[in-house]
């Protein structure tokens, strides 16, 4: 056999050293968390969040209902504020990237992907919470937005960036005009680019509890309305993961599996698909 | 004479970064003939044909002087949309729109344009143009192909039905054969000669033959300025400069 | 002469550049707004006392700061060599079929929420090491000067510095490798050729390339450092908090900025000082964060793509 100098032997035990403990917590989420997903079915996607065991007895239905709508809901919203704001950021940032605004605004978006998050969780706190005096989901989802943002632009300034000069040149040629050319020629092209930050973005969002911890605040019954507080998954891991009461922690883990396994997982499938369903 | 030439070009001038690249040109282009550019690499061949169709508006960092007259009309203080679809352009490389197909690629002038008032009538019009860049015949049975899929000489084939389907006065042709083997460029040449029937066509070509064999009228640039330009039969039999011979005996 | 009049195309689009300005804004403003007179007033006590009584007015976070510092230095020591090993196995030494099936493995890991980190090593990992590594560690160095200092305490328990400082460093990995890949497969190509060339063996090219790349990985590193450093939910999870004096210690329990602002953010809201301390701190730790930054893109300007893919 072939000798295999130490080094590679130390790179290939620390790799798998890495991948094993990273293997690991996933694996502990599977078998922690679906046997309780299983356990509920379809009651924990419907049912409210049960009160505590011990003042109330057994409850009647488990659910993680008001966490997930929760969930889904601040994070849709906070889409709807970061994508236009990232979106037209990001096509400054590639086609105007000569002007003063656009050098700032890229400057500015990779900062904000360093920020910690819950920075933005505190800076929303004294921003909306204390003036509205309450918690909201709308508050939460500026602050996931502000995390969003940057995501979203950088990866749409990629994908325009990458179209090269001379196909932009050939729309330009034919007389249309550039905002036509940047939102309906090259629409097709920067798509894939576009939407894998989008899913990014949401990914990172939908993980994210300490931006929400102080600004969405918590409920125990599924709430539509965005100016009100509202539970979370990530949240109510963190929540919940302290309790003492084996109801709860078997929540946390359940919670785990939906947010990994069953919003955060697809996501990046998806993000996955769509680059290569439009390489060329 | 004077309204049989369809561009004039004065005293034009380019400044990329503040460099001058095209240092005062003057050239007047007549009516239904092909224009043939010739000049070394770098000369400044394809920064002409940008500057007639204001391409280079877009970069806040060249500035164009002097005057270009397309119909008599100063093309800077037209509508540059308006500007761009009276004056067509095949580019260096081919550069179709790679994730549209075919019948997009030539259709979305026209239907940009509001050119066309039917379905029927934009099916026709694609017919027309793909057939007078002589791609018809390959591409007429799968006209839902991406263009990316295209070969090299069909996508500038393809570059050069797109540019006519807009019916355009001037096709501007910045070396459409550069990247093309013997038969595409043969093909090329003849849809140009065949085009010239409906366009003036100013080619820009790096090939003295190419340029005795398919212009009217040539003008040979060096280093930013018109050295001689005439047509094309007295050029290449008694030029009058030292560098237009030198380069059309290929010495240059 | 005239230019194509673009701007509303540029108007629309500026708006969106604004927006992103007024984002940074929006942080840091109200941040700023909420503390700056607490930093005044009682700046110097919060960076120099550790001693941590909101209910008797007292403010010294000396022990949060060199706790985020202390968790940061340490969890960054040891993601390195994982780091660097993972970046070298993903892009020179696994099957080239599996790669791409490993990138998206190393995505969905880099994407796993803080929280539920935090709660794997809450549940699993922190019980586990508390019950068979950490008392073999404290005995082990326990006649060992300094070290042994490293691993006293009174009694072991599954949330301490050390919990936390494993569990960051396995999540900053994914991140600090992506950087230092990025880095690694722009290597030029010939000179790696060149030391087969002469002999070399493969051993010899990685090592070749990792000295060319030594900046990045430094710089990655350092980037890294800042994540681990602003990192809240599994950090307050593992850490065990406790406000008490900072000791160089890793089995001890401890906080950080980020966990004391998470714990006691919510009762803070009655007090206004304790909240305008926390906000504080909250602005002490972007400061910390903004010098690694600073220093890791200074080193090498060219990944900010490779973190936004991280
Ligand atoms: N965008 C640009 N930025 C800077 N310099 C440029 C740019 N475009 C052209 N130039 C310079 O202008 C000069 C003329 O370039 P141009 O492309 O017009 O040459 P050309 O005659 O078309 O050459 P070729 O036959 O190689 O295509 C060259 O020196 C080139 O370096
Ligand atoms: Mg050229």
């Amino acid at each position: 056999m072939r000798k295999v100098h130490p080094g590679i032997l130390a790179i290939y035990l620390l790799s798998f050293l890495a991948l094993g403990l990273l293997l690991w917590v996933l694996g502990a989420i599977l078998v922690n968390g679906l046997p309780v997903v299983l356990h509920y079915g379809v009651q924990l996607f419907t049912a409210n969040i049960p009160p505590p065991v011990f003042f109330f007895g057994p409850p009647p239905e488990v659910g993680l209902a008001p966490a997930i709508v929760g969930t889904l809901m601040i994070v849709f919203i906070a889409l709807l504020i970061s994508f236009p704001i990232g979106f037209l950021a990001g096509v400054l940032i590639s086609e105007f990237y000569y002007t003063r605004l656009a050098k700032a605004a890229e400057h500015v978006a990779s900062l904000l992907v360093e920020v910690p998050t819950i920075a933005a969780g505190i800076a929303i706190y004294w921003l909306i919470v204390v003036p509205t005096q309450g918690f909201s989901a709308i508050a939460g989802s500026v602050a996931l937005s502000l995390i969003m943002i940057p995501y979203i632009a950088l990866y749409t300034a990629e994908a325009y960036r990458k179209v090269p000069k001379l196909i932009k040149e050939g729309g330009l040629a034919l007389g249309i005009p550039y905002s036509k050319v940047l939102f309906k020629i090259l629409r097709g092209l920067v798509a894939p680019g576009v939407i894998t930050g989008v899913l990014i973005a949401l990914a990172k969002a939908a993980g994210e509890a300490a931006p929400l911890l102080f600004t969405a605040g918590w409920s125990n019954k599924v709430s539509l309305d965005p100016f009100q507080p509202s539970a979370s998954l990530s949240v109510l891991i963190y929540k919940f993961g302290f309790s003492s009461q084996e109801l709860w922690l078997k929540l946390s883990w359940a919670a785990s599996f939906i947010l990994v396994f069953m919003i955060i997982l697809p996501l990046i499938i998806i993000s996955k698909l769509v680059v290569r369903k439009h390489e060329f | 004479m004077s309204s049989d030439i369809i561009l004039k070009i004065e005293k034009l001038k380019v400044k990329i970064s503040g460099k001058e690249i095209l240092k005062g040109i003057d050239l007047e282009v007549p009516r239904g003939s092909i224009f043939a550019i010739m000049g070394p690499s770098g000369s400044g061949k394809s920064t002409l044909l940008r500057a007639i169709n204001r391409l280079w508006d877009l970069y806040p960092d060249v500035e164009v002087e002097g005057k270009i007259l397309l119909e008599g009309r100063d093309v800077y203080q037209m509508d540059p949309h308006e500007l761009r679809k009276m004056v067509g352009m095949v580019f260096q490389r081919p550069n179709p729109f790679p994730h549209m197909s075919i019948f997009d690629n030539v259709a979305i002038g026209p239907k940009m344009h509001k050119m066309v008032k039917s379905k029927e009538e934009l099916e026709r019009l694609v017919e027309w143009s793909l057939k007078r860049a002589y791609l018809w015949d390959e591409v007429k049975d799968d006209l839902k192909r991406k263009a990316g899929r295209l070969s090299g000489g069909q996508q500038q084939r393809l570059c050069i039905a797109r540019a006519i389907a807009l019916k355009p006065k001037v096709l501007l042709m910045d070396e459409p054969t550069s990247a093309l083997d013997v038969v595409s460029t043969k093909r090329i040449e003849e849809n140009i000669v065949e085009l010239k029937k409906e366009f003036t066509v100013l080619i820009v070509t790096h090939n003295p033959q190419q340029a005795a064999r398919i212009s009217d009228y040539v003008a040979f640039i060096y280093d930013g300025k018109v050295v001689e330009v005439g047509p094309t039969s007295e050029i290449f039999t008694r030029p009058k400069h030292e560098l237009t011979e030198k380069y059309v005996l290929g010495k240059v | 002469m005239t230019r194509i009049k673009e701007r509303r195309l540029l108007a629309l689009l500026g708006i969106g550049g604004v927006l992103v300005l007024a984002a940074i804004f929006v942080v840091l403003f109200p941040l700023l707004a909420n503390s700056y007179t607490f930093l005044l007033k009682r700046g110097v006590e919060l960076v120099t006392s550790m001693d941590w009584s909101p209910m008797m007015n007292q403010f010294g976070g000396l022990q949060f700061i060199l706790g985020s510092l202390w968790v940061t230095f340490w969890s960054t020591l040891l993601a390195t060599p994982l780091a660097v090993s993972l970046a070298v196995f993903a892009s020179d030494l696994s099957p080239r079929r599996l790669r791409g099936l490993f990138g998206g493995l190393v995505d969905l890991i880099a994407a796993i929420p803080s929280v539920v980190y935090g709660y794997w090593g809450l549940m699993i990992f922190g019980p586990l090491l508390a019950s068979t590594v950490y008392p073999l560690l404290q005995s082990a160095f326990s006649g060992v000067p300094l070290l042994s200092t490293l691993f006293s305490t009174n009694a072991i328990t599954p949330q301490c510095f050390m919990t936390a400082v494993l569990v960051l460093a396995l999540m900053i990995t994914p991140y600090a490798s992506a950087i230092i890949r990025n880095a690694y497969e722009m290597t030029p190509k010939d000179m790696i050729e060149a030391v087969y060339a002469l002999g070399g063996s493969k051993w010899d090219a990685i090592k070749m390339t990792l000295s060319y790349i030594k900046s990045s990985i430094l710089a990655g590193v350092i980037i890294a450092a800042g994540r681990a450093l602003g990192e809240t939910m599994a950090v307050t999870m593992l850490i065990g908090n406790s406000v008490g004096p900072f000791k160089p210690c890793l089995l001890c329990r401890g906080a950080t900025i980020t966990s004391i602002v998470v714990n006691e953010f919510q009762e803070a809201m009655m007090n206004p000082s304790h909240s305008e301390a926390l906000t504080a701190l909250i602005v002490i730790l972007i400061a910390m964060g903004s010098v690694l930054l600073y220093l890791g893109r200074k080193i090498s300007k060219n990944f900010v793509e490779a973190e936004i893919h991280a």
